[in-house]
């Protein structure tokens, strides 16, 4: 199953210029799926850096603004969009000047692999 | 005489006055301007009642029996931990690596698991016409002489083929309803 989803999460990499890193990960930041360009960005890979969107989401909540379900960070060379799939968190990692509505457009196209993937999660 | 007269008058309006003050007090029931809205607000100020706490616990231990008193007050506890809004909390998020390289393999091994089972969902692109973000990539591209000769040909047996194309009609394209 990985070889498959990888490849077509891979696909959709290449399709989006400057998008470096696609991350599917549980709440606490394991990582189930994980595809790459040859970039440095593991800051936004760390396991202490996933599980801080899922406590921000939560927090922010409390603000007045309502549930959230994405949480796009911009960065000097990087930008970060974190999308709440609970279980599941989605991850993108772009340069900064990537095209974050192309990053936003790719969630419908990686839902219909989450429903699977979600199955592994919630048997645990 | 006329003296006489305005002193008269003038001591007959005080006495008026001093009627109108007197009022009040011969009907004490009837609500005026200077009646308290709060009977004696000072005694029965809940403030000043809170800092008596002999009072307080004996007050509320007649309104309400003490499971109760323990439930609201731990429910009062658990709303305003909810509603705060805690910073603190986000570094209590760690997992140790040994249960970390556990989740991954337990993931990774179900993942496989279920894919060979079959349940997985086929994704067929669903569409052919995408956007296309990076165009000038495409565009900058050279287009080789073979190609541009191959679209052409297939241009003009299209552009035969179409206008070759005739009606050969064999019934009348107006039928006439049998109206009368």
């Amino acid at each position: 199953m990985s070889d498959d989803i990888k490849k077509y999460l891979d696909g959709l990499l290449q399709k989006v210029s400057g998008l470096y890193v696609i991350q599917i990960t549980d709440r606490d930041g394991v990582p189930l799926l994980r595809v790459s360009q040859e970039k440095n960005v593991d800051f936004a890979l760390m396991p202490s850096f996933i599980p801080t969107f899922t406590t921000a989401c939560d927090q922010a909540s409390k603000l007045g603004l309502g549930r959230n379900k994405t949480i796009i960070s911009m960065y000097s060379n990087y930008q970060v969009v974190q999308m709440n799939k609970l279980p599941l968190i989605l991850t993108f990692v772009g340069a900064e000047n990537c095209n974050t509505g192309h990053i936003l457009a790719l969630e419908h196209q990686v839902d219909g692999y989450l429903e699977d993937i979600k199955q592994a999660v919630t048997e645990a | 005489m006329d003296y006489v007269h305005s002193v008269w008058s003038y001591l007959a309006s005080i006495c008026n006055c001093w009627q109108c003050t007197e009022d009040p007090g011969a009907q004490p029931n009837e609500p005026n301007e200077r009646t308290h809205l709060l009977v004696d607000p000072v005694n029965h100020s809940p403030a000043l009642r809170r800092s008596n706490s002999d009072g307080l616990s004996t007050d509320y231990a007649h309104s309400l029996p003490k499971k109760d008193d323990q439930n609201a007050l731990s429910r009062l506890v658990q709303n305003t931990a909810i509603n705060m809004i805690n910073v603190g909390a986000m570094d209590c998020h760690s997992l140790e690596h040994q249960e970390y390289a556990d989740r991954i393999r337990l993931y990774s091994q179900r993942l496989h698991q279920q894919w060979n089972n079959g349940q997985h969902a086929s994704i067929a692109p669903k569409g052919l016409l995408k956007d296309v973000p990076s165009h000038q990539f495409y565009l900058s591209k050279p287009i080789y002489p073979d190609d541009t000769a191959q679209i052409k040909l297939f241009t003009e047996k299209a552009h035969i083929s179409v206008s070759a194309i005739q009606i050969d009609h064999k019934e009348a394209v107006v039928v006439p309803f049998r109206i009368p």
